[in-house]
Parts: C-alpha cells; sequence; structure tokens
C-alpha cells in the first residue's frame, strides 16, 4: 500500500515555525487505585496542529495515558498543563469545557439515540455557530449527513466511528484524543478513518491518537510515542519510528507489520 | 363500575409518580432505590406538618374538599423533600458512588436507609395513623347517571401536568437532555462535557418532587403512617417492571396498570388479594416480556 508520510511540522492554521506544545505532561502517574498506578512518571509534550500517535504493547497505559488528560482516571502524581493551565485537577466535564474532546475506544455512541441527536449532544456545552459546525462536521463525513434521522445503534462499525468522530468535533475542540480508532475496522475503513484523522488535524485540531495498529497509524502520525509497563520509552519523528528497524522488531512485530500492510 | 375505574386511575397515580422517581433513580443514579416509599412517605409527613403548623386544615375550593394550604403544603412539601434528599445522597449514596460500590451495595444501603427513615418517622410523628383530613368522599353527577369525585378528578389533572411537565422537561430542557444522555452511557456524557455530578443531583430532586406531590395526595386519599412508604413500594416496583425499567413513561403506564389492577380486584371482591394480584401481572410480563410493556432489552454491565 502506499504511505502517506505527513509532514514533520505542518502548516496548518498554527504558526509553522513555532512549534508550541499544548499540552505538557510532566510525572505523570494516574491509575484507577492509587496503589497500583499504570501510568508511571510519563514526561510528554504534544505540539500544538501535530498527530501524536501512542504506541505500545497491550497493558502498557496508552489508554490511561489518555484518559488522564481528559480526568477520567485519577492523577496520583504530576502536571498536566493544557495552553499552560494545570488541568490535572479538573472534573472532566471542566477540561471538556477547555476544548478537549475525547473519543471512547468503544461505546463511543449514544447507541439508542439518532445520529443528529449524538451530534446535537456533542455541541451541547457550547451551542455557539452550531449550523455552521454541522455543516462542517457532514463536509466531512457525508454519511452522517445521509443517516442523520438513523440510530446509532444500526450504524456499521465504520460510521459509529465517523459518528465518534464528528460527536467530538462538534464541541469544537482544540486537542481531540481518540483512543483506538481503527479497532475492529477492516484495513480499507481503518485507512478511511485514518485519513479523516488527518483532514482533522489539517483543519487546526491537535490530535493525540492511541492506536495498535502501529504501522498504519505512523503512516499519518507526525510523531509517535511509545509505551511499555507504563513507561514512556520513546518519542520520535514518525518517519524515523517506522524507519527504525530496533523499534519494528520490539514493538511492531513481524504480525502487526503484516496486518497494516 | 366507573367509580372503580377512577379509584384505580388515582391509586395508579400515586403509584405512578413515585414509580417514575424509582425510574429514575434506575437509570441515571443506577441502582433500585428501596427507600422510594420511604421518601413518598417523607412528602408526605412534611405537607402533615406545614398543615399542622399553619393550623388552618386543608381548605377547600367548590366542591373540592382541599385548597390552597394543602396545594401550599405539596410546595412545601417539594422543597423539604428534596432538600432532605440531597443531603441524604451527599452522606451515603456519594459516598458509595466515591468508592466505586458494587450495585447490591447501593440496593443494601437503600434498604437500610428506608428503615432508619421509617424509624425516625415513627420517633418525630409516633407509630399512629394520622389524618391530612376528614376526608369523606362524595360523589357529585356529572352527566347522567355518572358520579365522580370532584377530589380524584384534580388528583388525576395533577398527576396529568406533572407527567407531561416531566415530558418536557426531558425533551426539551438542557437539563433533561443531558439527564437521557447520562442515563445512557455516563461516562460518554461526561467525555460531552456533561457534569455528571449536577445531574444526579438533578435526578434526585425530580425524583424527590414527584414523590413528594404523590405522598401528598396519598395521605390525602388515605391517611399517614410510617409503614406507608413499605405498603407503596412494592407496587411502585412492580409498575416500573410492568412498563418497563429503562422508559420512563413505562414507570406511568406500569403504575396505571398497577393501579386499575387493584382496583377491579377489590371491585371483584378479591381485596384481600389486590397485591397479589399486581405480583401476578409483573410475573407474567416478566416471563413474556422481561423488559417491560414499553421497555427496551437491557445489556449486561
Amino acid at each position: 500500500m502506499l504511505y502517506y508520510f505527513a509532514p514533520t511540522v505542518t502548516v496548518n492554521n498554527s504558526d509553522p515555525s513555532s512549534g508550541k506544545a499544548i499540552l505538557q505532561v510532566s510525572n505523570l502517574v494516574a491509575g484507577y487505585q492509587r496503589v497500583l498506578p499504570i501510568v508511571i512518571d510519563v514526561s510528554l509534550e504534544v505540539i500544538q496542529g501535530e498527530i501524536l500517535t501512542l504506541l505500545g504493547p497491550n497493558g502498557a497505559g496508552k489508554s490511561t495515558l489518555i484518559k488522564g488528560i481528559c480526568g477520567l482516571i485519577e492523577v496520583i502524581s504530576g502536571e498536566i498543563l493544557f495552553q499552560g493551565e494545570n488541568i490535572s485537577e479538573l472534573e472532566t466535564y471542566e477540561i471538556i469545557e477547555r476544548r478537549v474532546a475525547y473519543v471512547p475506544q468503544t461505546e463511543n455512541v449514544f447507541a439508542k439515540l439518532t445520529v443528529l441527536h449524538n451530534l446535537d449532544l456533542g455541541a451541547i456545552l457550547n451551542t455557539q455557530a452550531y449550523a455552521e459546525r454541522l455543516e462542517k462536521v457532514f463536509e466531512l463525513f457525508p454519511d452522517l449527513s445521509r443517516f442523520r434521522d438513523t440510530t446509532a445503534g444500526k450504524l456499521s462499525g465504520g460510521q459509529r466511528q465517523m459518528l465518534a468522530l464528528g460527536r467530538a468535533l462538534m464541541a469544537d475542540p482544540v486537542l481531540l484524543l481518540i483512543d483506538e480508532p481503527s479497532a475492529g475496522l477492516s484495513p480499507v475503513l481503518r485507512n478511511q478513518v485514518f485519513q479523516h484523522v488527518v483532514q482533522i488535524r489539517d483543519s487546526g485540531v491537535t490530535v493525540v491518537m492511541v492506536e495498535q495498529n502501529a504501522r498504519a497509524a505512523l503512516s499519518v502520525s507526525d510523531r509517535g510515542a511509545i509505551l511499555a509497563n507504563g513507561r514512556l520509552r520513546l518519542v520520535k519523528n514518525a518517519r524515523e519510528l517506522l524507519e527504525d528497524p530496533e523499534v519494528a522488531e520490539i514493538y511492531f512485530g513481524a504480525g502487526s507489520m503484516a496486518r497494516a500492510s | 363500575m366507573i367509580q372503580y375505574f377512577i379509584d384505580g386511575l388515582v391509586s395508579g397515580s400515586i403509584i405512578a409518580l413515585g414509580a417514575v422517581g424509582l425510574s429514575i433513580a434506575y437509570n441515571v443514579l443506577r441502582f433500585a432505590n428501596f427507600a422510594q416509599g420511604e421518601i413518598l412517605a417523607i412528602g408526605a409527613y412534611i405537607s402533615m406538618a406545614f398543615i399542622v403548623l399553619m393550623g388552618a386544615g386543608i381548605g377547600s375550593i367548590g366542591p373540592i374538599s382541599f385548597g390552597w394550604p394543602l396545594l401550599g403544603s405539596i410546595v412545601f412539601s417539594i422543597a423539604v423533600t428534596s432538600v432532605i434528599v440531597l443531603v441524604v445522597d451527599s452522606v451515603l449514596f456519594r459516598v458509595l458512588r466515591e468508592r466505586a460500590a458494587s450495585r447490591i451495595t447501593f440496593i443494601i444501603a437503600a434498604f437500610g436507609l428506608s428503615l432508619i427513615i421509617r424509624n425516625v418517622i415513627t420517633l418525630v410523628a409516633g407509630a399512629d395513623q394520622m389524618f391530612l383530613s376528614f376526608y369523606i368522599p362524595r360523589a357529585i353527577p356529572i352527566f347522567g347517571d355518572i358520579k365522580v369525585v370532584p377530589d380524584d378528578i384534580v388528583i388525576l389533572v395533577i398527576t396529568a401536568i406533572c407527567v407531561v411537565s416531566l415530558h418536557s422537561f426531558l425533551s426539551i430542557t438542557t437539563m433533561g437532555k443531558k439527564m437521557r444522555a447520562v442515563a445512557e452511557n455516563p461516562i460518554l456524557a461526561m467525555v460531552n462535557g456533561i457534569n455528571v455530578k449536577s445531574v444526579i443531583r438533578w435526578s434526585w430532586v425530580i425524583g424527590a418532587s414527584l414523590s413528594a406531590i404523590a405522598g401528598t395526595l396519598h395521605a390525602h386519599v388515605t391517611q399517614l403512617d410510617p409503614e406507608m412508604g413499605f405498603e407503596l413500594i412494592l407496587p411502585m416496583f412492580a409498575a416500573l417492571i410492568v412498563g418497563g425499567v429503562t422508559n420512563v413513561y413505562g414507570a406511568v403506564l406500569g403504575g396505571f396498570l398497577i393501579g386499575l389492577t387493584e382496583a377491579f380486584a377489590v371491585a371483584a371482591d378479591l381485596s384481600a388479594y389486590r397485591s397479589a394480584i399486581s405480583f401476578l401481572i409483573m410475573i407474567v410480563v416478566l416471563i413474556v416480556r422481561p423488559q417491560g410493556i414499553i421497555g427496551e432489552k437491557e445489556r449486561d454491565d
């Protein structure tokens, strides 16, 4: 397949030369129980306008890290600065109010409600320019416009993932956290979802994405971060990670390479 | 016969309003609130306290045997019952939520709470029956041979207003939409920026308000005693299950069905078995349509 190599420094709506950090995580320890932290001493910067992909084996703490960022999991110690403000003590709704959006891996749509109702709920905090935003989401995901009155539970896996992304975009986020958008999707749909993520990035939204499909995800990312056993092991330019044979050997494995191509 | 029908609708109204509280607790707070009957009892006793303190009886308007004092007591009871319920939530259920207690823990806690409330009521108001008024229903003809008790009609109108208000609240207001979102998927609601804690507080207030209304109306048509909550909880659960636990309107439908069944059991001279007949219906519904008449199938979680 053809790999799309995103430029390392993005040009979009952000200042191309700045490379300004929008999110700074320092010495973060987080988990469901204080005695059993899942994320251990992670320090990481997310640069405005990039797609940063979090990789690593199962149980590495990738999902826990983004849940910690949006307040779904207790921050045991450490600091999370979003646009310079410490958000580590805030409740989820307060973090979302600051224009962070999060797309869970599973149960990421309100299955009993219609597509339009789901999108409405995405904009529940911020109804300004609602029509305009809805138009933008429908432009990005024409299927959602077609199925606007369909119950979300009846959508296919791919359409559901689009709805989950569209729902998150309705809040007009600055930072979008996505937990395994390609989980359970066929390679064709997965690439479609990744292309949408690129389009979202190009519209000026910074994206942090957790992925298992390392190779396919890195091919659309600006940078990749590798976690293992809750600790951050490596943060690098996505292209370098893709070409690094040692990284490929350890983290992607022959199996996932085969799946990705 | 028409009188039995109206009796059924009246007791159905009270069960329905109480069962809505049960349904909201089940869907938003995610547990079966065994203390719901006692919340109705609190509502009734607060109204009683208001009537006693005002010392003017319950008044009357035209042919209706109650007037502004009783309506005033309902408003007072809504406010006080809501505050009591919010305090109980913050000292009991909030703590359990923060510790991620299991559903069983919540149910046992609610059961314990119901015993505490029952005993506090006995301690404060005594174990004897009390009456809001010495109300003797007097039917007046409306057309031809059909006679109705004016109070019953007012109670049905009050119930209708409550159900319509609840529907408008849930479908039109932002808080109502947030509440439905939390009921369906609390995590997703949270990541949509919904303050789940405030939704939970509102859920308690709505449940308590409807309970205060239902409790006061129940006290008006029957009497007050510390066991009233225990007597009401079983038909309310039956209503919830018959109508469908996942749908708040199911509680309303179930409430009326149970009320009518009990009234017709009385009409058929089976008044000793009226609870048994409600439960028979509940068992039949559980076998034939376990999700309830208008409920949806639930996922396990």
